[in-house]
């Protein structure tokens, strides 16, 4: 226990910075301890090496370095106050910072505003702007037999281009259908037609699904110049029949939003005809305007399966307005599809 | 034993004079001060860090720190006080951060790279002929400072601020802002663990 209490003022005893009570204390115990006295011997022995060692010194260019350290710093921090010399009142950059990212985030925000609205629009307001609508009632008979105990199909027709709030309308709605104004095929780029078909939200179950295409009319005043490159129909291959909900390639549809076909009002029936009945479906209700006598629309019950082969077809036969909405799972084995026509110069 | 242990290294007129020129704007002042207290400062760093580069860097680093602060230096204690006690706690900051612990993982820093002279390894390194008693010696260095370097950091600031800087208790305290028994208790625990890390081998 002494030999403890020994040890831990041999340091002090070394230094000779003991009372001279301990350091007699220390003295008598290690005349008389020869494990004390040999750690007092090597502990003395290790502090003279210590204190023996050559000091390392700094290299010849110490001074030199510092210079060329405090330099670099000093220009950097000239830099820095440089650049806010055209300010009377130098602005923490802290508050900079802040600044640029609240700039940043207004414009992020503004051009996503911009870019197209994904909001989904409440069923109140849909029926508030419905009601600011002006309708009219022209369902045909045969329409009517098909669409039983459904209410009468609106036609809206908006004097400015459609917007997506307009299509969503009328998908969300099973008894609405919006005929899209013509609007020229040049001031369309594929590009946003298929970004908008990529965001569209599934088609429900039990909804007639509205297309609309549009025939550009040949120069000579018909509706379709009998005979010009009539381009026969493709067949839809193996796979594309198989393809499912979700798969529109939509590349295709950037390659093809451009694509003619010329025919005539005879040929445009049996085309659509033939494009149906390659789909599996089944022709309901054909629609034919009294004053132009021109094919108005046309409805048809295709499988879902061929729904996306279906829209590829009618892609090359003539340019979809709005992009043609995607499939969901859960939708029926059977769909409603209505195509309406436009007629363009 | 060391001379200078008892000789408390306070602040000298010569200090004093130099330093009110700094503060003045008197930028070869700076440099004079530089030169006075480089060695000790030197010498005291590279103990700490075990590394002759790294020791150059940080050394640097802290009279670049004197200088930029030296406007609030109030004269209330010894230059050298002040010196060493950022000298500590940059040493500190240093050894805890993630490029210097990965430096000693990877590289030898007994046998540093540098051969600037003033590096006690230099002549080892580049095989010149030394005597003898020289080749040992620096060996002895080595073994020395690898168990310096092995110690608990809080002991090994006070073997070398009291066997290698010769500092006195006091001046320790001071510098390290521990009382006085607390130093004298981490120096004798320091003392004793480095002479049975040293023991037969020095």
């Amino acid at each position: 226990m002494e030999c403890a209490l020994i040890q831990e003022r041999l340091s002090e005893y070394i230094d000779g910075t003991l009372d001279a009570n301990d350091r007699a204390a220390v003295e008598n115990h290690i005349s008389a301890c020869k494990n004390c006295k040999e750690d007092l011997a090597s502990l003395t022995e290790m502090v003279e090496k210590l204190h023996a060692m050559d000091p390392v010194e700094a290299p010849a260019d110490f001074l030199e370095k510092i210079h060329e350290r405090m330099d670099s710093r000093f220009s950097f921090n000239r830099i820095i106050r440089k650049l806010f010399i055209p300010f009377r009142i130098k602005i923490p950059l802290e508050l900079a910072a802040a600044a640029t990212i609240s700039i940043l985030v207004f414009f992020v925000f503004n051009i996503q505003q911009k870019e197209g609205p994904s909001v989904q629009i409440l069923s109140n307001s849909i029926s508030e702007k419905l009601a600011e609508k002006p309708t009219e009632d022209r369902t045909k008979p045969a329409f009517e037999k098909e669409a039983k105990g459904v209410t009468p199909v609106l036609e809206v027709a908006p004097a400015t281009p459609p917007d997506k709030e307009q299509i969503q309308l009328a998908r969300k709605s099973k008894a609405i259908t919006i005929v899209q104004p013509s609007i020229p095929m040049e001031s369309k780029s594929p590009a946003s037609v298929l970004g908008k078909a990529e965001k569209a939200p599934p088609v429900l179950k039990d909804e007639t699904i509205e297309l609309t295409l549009a025939l550009k009319t040949a120069l000579t005043g018909d509706v379709y110049e009998p005979g010009i490159t009539m381009e026969p129909a493709r067949a839809p291959k193996k796979d594309e029949k198989a393809a499912r909900t979700g798969s529109l390639d939509s590349n295709f549809f950037e390659r093809n939003v451009t694509t003619r076909y010329n025919a005539t009002d005879a040929d445009l029936l049996t085309t659509l005809e033939n494009i149906i009945r390659r789909a599996q479906g089944k022709v309901s209700t054909v629609e034919i305007d009294p004053q132009t006598d021109r094919l108005k629309s046309i409805e048809t019950e295709i499988p879902a399966q061929n729904y996306p082969s279906f829209c590829r077809e009618l892609a090359r036969l003539a340019t979809f307005q709005a992009p043609p909405p995607l499939l969901s799972d859960k939708d029926p084995d059977t769909i409603r599809v209505r195509i309406s026509f436009i007629y363009q110069h | 034993m060391n001379k200078d242990i008892k000789n408390p290294a306070g602040l000298s007129d010569r200090d004093a004079e130099l330093i009110s020129a700094v503060q003045a704007g008197d930028v070869a002042a700076f440099d004079k001060l530089v030169l006075k207290h480089k060695d000790k400062l030197f010498n005291m760093v590279f103990w700490f860090l075990g590394d002759y580069q790294e020791a150059n860097d940080c050394a640097q680093e802290i009279f670049i720190k004197i200088f930029k602060s030296i406007k609030k230096f109030r004269f209330e204690s010894a230059f050298s006080t002040w010196l060493y006690r950022i000298a500590m706690n940059t040493c500190k900051n240093r050894i805890k951060s993630s490029a210097y612990r990965w430096k000693k993982k990877t590289v030898s820093i007994e046998r540093p790279e540098s051969s600037k002279n003033g590096n006690p390894f230099h002549d080892i390194e580049n095989g010149s002929p030394s005597p003898a008693n020289e080749l040992e010696k620096k060996e002895r260095l080595m073994l020395i400072q690898n168990a310096i370097n092995s110690l608990p950091e809080a002991q090994n600031q006070m073997v070398v601020l009291r066997d290698i800087q010769g500092l006195s208790y006091q001046e320790i305290a001071d510098i390290t802002g521990l009382s006085l028994g607390t130093v004298k208790s981490r120096l004798a625990r320091g003392r004793l663990e480095l002479r049975n890390r040293l023991k037969g081998r020095i």
